[in-house]
């Protein structure tokens, strides 16, 4: 299994730009656009709950499973 | 580490980058020094080895070989104070948790260890030379392990440790720094 961020899908239904998530959360825009690409090691619980609250979801709606193949696709 | 850390290590490593510019530069000028006014010929070998017993004249040969070995833990000497000022120079422009910094502290704490060994050989193979001369049963073969040789071991030893735990800590931190 493979992990995958959804974060992009989040902030189009909350109709929030990547700045504005940037900026209420304290990280940089480069490191969110680091995470919307899933260029990342992993997120801390810190800042999940921070854009769990900011988009107000819960942790599922961002992070999602999938399988391998499905990524490569 | 935060800024005030990072800034009392910046402040230390200014005077300890400076002492060791200082000591690169002294220590070199005394050893010409003492050459050039004469306390590195034979009189000074015959007085610091005075408890052996020396031939009366040493052939300028065995004082250009043992100051040779001696040469080797000077140099190495130097090395040090070289790769310590570089470390230091590093510490104070911020950078402290870095690779650069792990594999000086490393080569700082490997070279030490190379002093201490040196320092015991080198005792041996000056006495050895300088009582090779002599008749059979007058030649000398000591060895002797000092307090300096044995601090210098043990320190770099305890330096290269620490060298690889930053290694180490280096990795981590760099793990560290790919997290959101």
């Amino acid at each position: 299994m493979d992990i995958v961020v959804r974060l992009d899908v989040m902030l189009a239904l909350r109709k929030m730009k990547s700045r504005e998530l940037a900026a209420e959360i304290g990280i940089s825009e480069q490191n969110l656009s680091l995470l919307k690409s899933g260029k990342v090691k992993g997120i801390r619980f810190e800042t999940l709950s921070r854009i769990c609250e900011a988009l107000d979801c819960q942790p599922g709606d961002i992070l999602e499973a999938v399988e391998h193949r499905d990524v490569e696709k | 580490m935060n800024e005030m850390h990072v800034g009392r290590v910046q402040r230390l490593a200014r005077v300890l980058h400076a002492a060791c510019t200082l000591a690169l530069i002294v220590m070199p000028a005394f050893a010409i020094y003492t050459t050039v006014i004469g306390e590195a010929g034979e009189a000074n070998l015959q007085s610091t080895y005075a408890d052996y017993v020396l031939p009366e004249v040493i052939p300028v040969e065995t004082v250009l070989a043992v100051r040779a070995i001696q040469m080797i833990g000077f140099v190495l000497t130097l090395y040090i104070l070289w790769q310590m000022r570089n470390l230091f120079g590093l510490y104070k422009r911020g950078e402290i948790l870095s690779s650069r910094c792990a594999a000086v502290i490393l080569r700082c704490g490997q070279a030490l260890i190379a002093v201490g060994i040196i320092g015991f050989l080198s005792n041996t193979l000056i006495v050895l030379l300088l009582t090779l001369m002599n008749e059979a049963g007058q030649r000398t073969l000591v060895f002797t392990f000092s307090d300096g040789d044995a601090g210098f071991f043990l320190g770099g030893g305890l330096i290269t440790v620490i060298g690889w735990v930053m290694r180490e800590a280096v990795r981590i931190a760099d793990e560290n720094r790919a997290f959101v």
